[in-house]
Order: C-alpha cells, then sequence, then structure tokens
C-alpha cells in the first residue's frame, strides 16, 4: 500500500493502528538560537490535519 | 463444580490442547526459565518450575518485534505490515502474579491508543495457570492484591492436590478446553483449600503500602531521600526488564537502499539515555531515574488506573544484581507531617 495515496486512507484508519506513519510536509523552519530550530509540519492529507491531535509527551 | 486431571497425564492434556494452539510451557532451553514452546512430551517443569525468569509479558510484548517494513519508490512510500499472526497460544503454568500483571499491562495498551500488536496475541491466547507450592523468599504477592493460588485472571486454574491437580474453570474459555475431565470430589476441594492455606502461608514477605500513593506524592522533590534510595543503584535496568508489568520501549529503523524494517524494542527507564532529547535529559541522575521507577509502579499508575502496577512476584528482588529491595524502599518512604516543611 503506497501512504501517499490519498484515497487509501480510509483503510489505514480502519487498520487502527497508532504506529502507522503519514506524510508530512516541511512548511517552515525558524532558526531560534543556533543550533535550535522549530519545525512547522502539515499532513498531505487535509482529513488527517483536521482531525490530528497533539498531546504533550507524545 | 471443579475438575481434576493427575500429574501422569498432564502430557496428555498439552497434547490435546496442542492440537488448537501453541502451547507454551516452562523451559529452560535458552538457559534461563522462560515460557517456551512445549517441545510435546517433557513435563518435568512440574518438579524444578518455580517461576519463569523472563516474564510472560515477552510472549505479547516481545523483546524485538517487526512493526512493518517500508520502501521508497517513484510513486511515494510503501507500508507493508507485518503478516496477521493468527496463532492462538496457550500458555501453562503461569502463576497468579504474572496473570495479574498481564491484567495490569492491557490497562495500558487497551487505554486511549490500542496496541494492535499487543492486543492482536493478547486476545488470541489462553493462560492456564499454577498456583504455587514453593513461592520464593523474595515474593510478597499476598501484600499485592493477589495470592500463590489466586484464580482471577487466569482462564483455567490448577491447585496441586499431591498426584493430581484440582482444575478450576474460570472463564467460558476455559470450561470448554476443560470438558472431559473427570470430577473432583469433596475430598479434592478439601486437600485443595489446605494446599492453598499452605502456599498462602509461606508467603513470608509482606508490604504495608496503605497510603503510598500520597507518600509518594509529598516526597516526590525530596532529593536527599532519593539519592539515598538509588546510591547502590548500578543502572543495569534488570529490575525494569525482567518486570511483567514493565512495558517501556524503542522505536528504530533499520534501512538501507530506500528500503527496511521499523521495529520496537524493550527499553528501560533505568537507563540514562531513555529520556535523553536533543538539548537535554530530563532524568539524567540516577536519583531521578529510581525515582521514575517506583513513583511509576506506585504512585502514577494508582492515580491513571487505581491499580499499583506491582505485583510482588519478586523478580526485581531476585535478580538485582545489588540486592536493591523495593519492599525495603516503599517502607522508608518518609511520611511527612502536614505543614511541615
Amino acid at each position: 500500500m503506497t501512504i501517499s495515496d490519498i484515497e487509501k486512507r480510509p483503510q489505514f484508519f480502519a487498520q487502527d493502528n497508532v504506529y502507522t506513519p503519514h506524510i508530512a510536509v516541511i512548511e517552515k523552519i525558524i532558526e531560534e538560537t543556533p543550533g535550535v530550530r522549530t519545525f512547522h509540519f502539515n499532513f498531505k492529507d487535509k482529513k488527517l490535519a483536521k482531525e490530528f491531535r497533539f498531546e504533550s509527551g507524545q | 463444580m471443579n475438575k481434576k486431571v493427575s500429574k501422569k497425564e498432564i502430557a496428555q492434556l498439552l497434547q490435546k490442547w496442542g492440537q488448537q494452539f501453541n502451547v507454551l510451557a516452562p523451559s529452560r532451553a535458552s538457559g534461563v526459565a522462560a515460557m517456551a514452546e512445549w517441545d510435546g512430551k517433557d513435563t518435568s517443569f512440574l518438579d524444578w518450575y518455580r517461576n519463569t525468569v523472563v516474564p510472560p509479558k515477552a510472549r505479547f510484548l516481545p523483546p524485538m518485534e517487526e512493526m512493518f517494513r517500508f520502501s521508497k519508490d517513484e510513486e511515494g512510500y510503501n507500508i507493508e505490515p507485518p503478516p496477521k499472526n493468527e496463532q492462538k497460544q496457550l500458555l501453562f503454568g503461569i502463576r497468579p502474579c504474572d496473570a495479574r500483571a498481564m491484567a495490569i499491562l492491557d490497562m495500558t495498551f487497551e487505554d486511549a491508543y490500542k496496541d494492535p500488536y499487543y492486543l492482536e496475541k493478547r486476545r488470541n491466547a489462553v493462560l492456564v495457570g499454577l498456583g504455587c507450592t514453593n513461592p520464593c523468599e523474595s515474593c510478597f504477592c499476598t501484600s499485592m492484591g493477589t495470592s500463590p493460588t489466586d484464580s482471577t485472571n487466569v482462564d483455567i486454574m490448577l491447585i496441586d492436590i499431591g498426584d493430581a491437580f484440582l482444575v478450576e474453570e474460570v472463564t467460558d474459555k476455559g470450561k470448554e478446553l476443560t470438558k472431559g475431565l473427570k470430577e473432583a470430589t469433596k475430598n479434592d476441594e478439601t486437600e485443595a483449600e489446605k494446599s492453598k492455606k499452605t502456599a498462602y502461608d509461606k508467603i513470608t514477605r509482606k508490604l504495608n503500602t496503605e497510603g503510598i500513593k500520597d507518600r509518594l506524592l509529598e516526597s516526590f522533590d525530596d532529593e536527599e531521600f532519593w539519592s539515598r534510595t538509588a546510591a547502590k543503584c548500578i543502572s543495569c535496568g534488570i529490575c525494569t526488564l525482567l518486570c511483567p508489568t514493565c512495558y517501556c520501549f524503542d522505536i528504530n529503523d533499520e534501512a538501507v537502499r530506500g528500503e527496511g524494517t521499523r521495529f520496537r524494542s524493550w527499553d528501560s527507564c533505568g537507563f540514562a539515555l531513555y529520556t535523553k532529547m536533543p538539548m537535554e535529559n530530563p532524568r539524567s541522575e540516577k536519583w531521578r531515574r529510581v525515582r521514575q521507577k517506583v513513583c511509576h509502579k506506585y504512585e502514577f499508575y494508582p492515580m491513571a488506573f487505581d491499580v499499583i502496577a506491582c505485583t510482588g512476584c519478586g523478580r526485581c528482588i531476585r535478580l538485582c544484581p545489588v540486592n536493591w529491595d523495593i519492599t525495603q524502599v516503599i517502607e522508608s518512604v518518609p511520611q511527612k507531617v502536614k505543614g511541615a516543611k
């Protein structure tokens, strides 16, 4: 299965596997201090991006 | 009504179960006692077996496990899940402390995030308990909500009554598997009760856990206490790796030329690298790691699931190379006076 194929995405949800990776794009890199950077990611799949929750410690 | 099986008939019973299940039984074939595939005839473990060194969790959360394979081609990334493991396993001889540990592990792996690798194996398993007759000096299960003959977390429980075992059918799965066995007599029941009491009385190590969650909460910042507690620990991690309720793991990729495998493997909060991040390590000092190990079991787990994540199996005491003893640590957690600094 190709995970960049968005049409097949429901199959991944159906698998209910929290360890399955999804494709994201680095949209921005901020140089906070020398050697420390903040990366801004966004999922390619808009539905997934909307549903995604980030929890502390994740 | 309970049933009964003669010790001489155990091999025959396991062979019968072997037609439906991959039967696992205590074995020393790997050099240390562990649940391993039964060879189809040897039941000598009934004589030497006290408990396994490697806890049964290893059959559900293996020391190393393939999660999936991946590759990259012109169309994108491909993920290939490992072949579905439909094989049912029957663990024969699990001790009540380890069966309780499985129930405790289930709480984590069935919580908000379901772990498909663990749960698939767990759902396909049958646990056949074997009551202890000769517990170790380091065992303290009777202080941790279970006992040497507790049948709560198994499908079938066997209690030693001399030349035979009394068979308690605990679940429907268990009832199905004990069809055809002889019914136990009143005398067998009496013998089983005696056997249970004898085993219970052999557990002489006791631990008072009353109020431990609050005491640990109050002592969390007591660096002097934790430094003293951690002084002789050498951070080898064996107490966590062989603990039946510890489940820390790490995930790594092994990849060559655009394709590879993602694995997970046992890890330990006792290791300094476990919490190492690019800029800092919140548990670089040993006392912080020892505090984490103790508090996770006796404070954080009760806060999350209302149960202490220790079953008193005593492995961490028996196997520690420097005789670090969790029961001594728990008993020495200071009782702070409210309002005092």
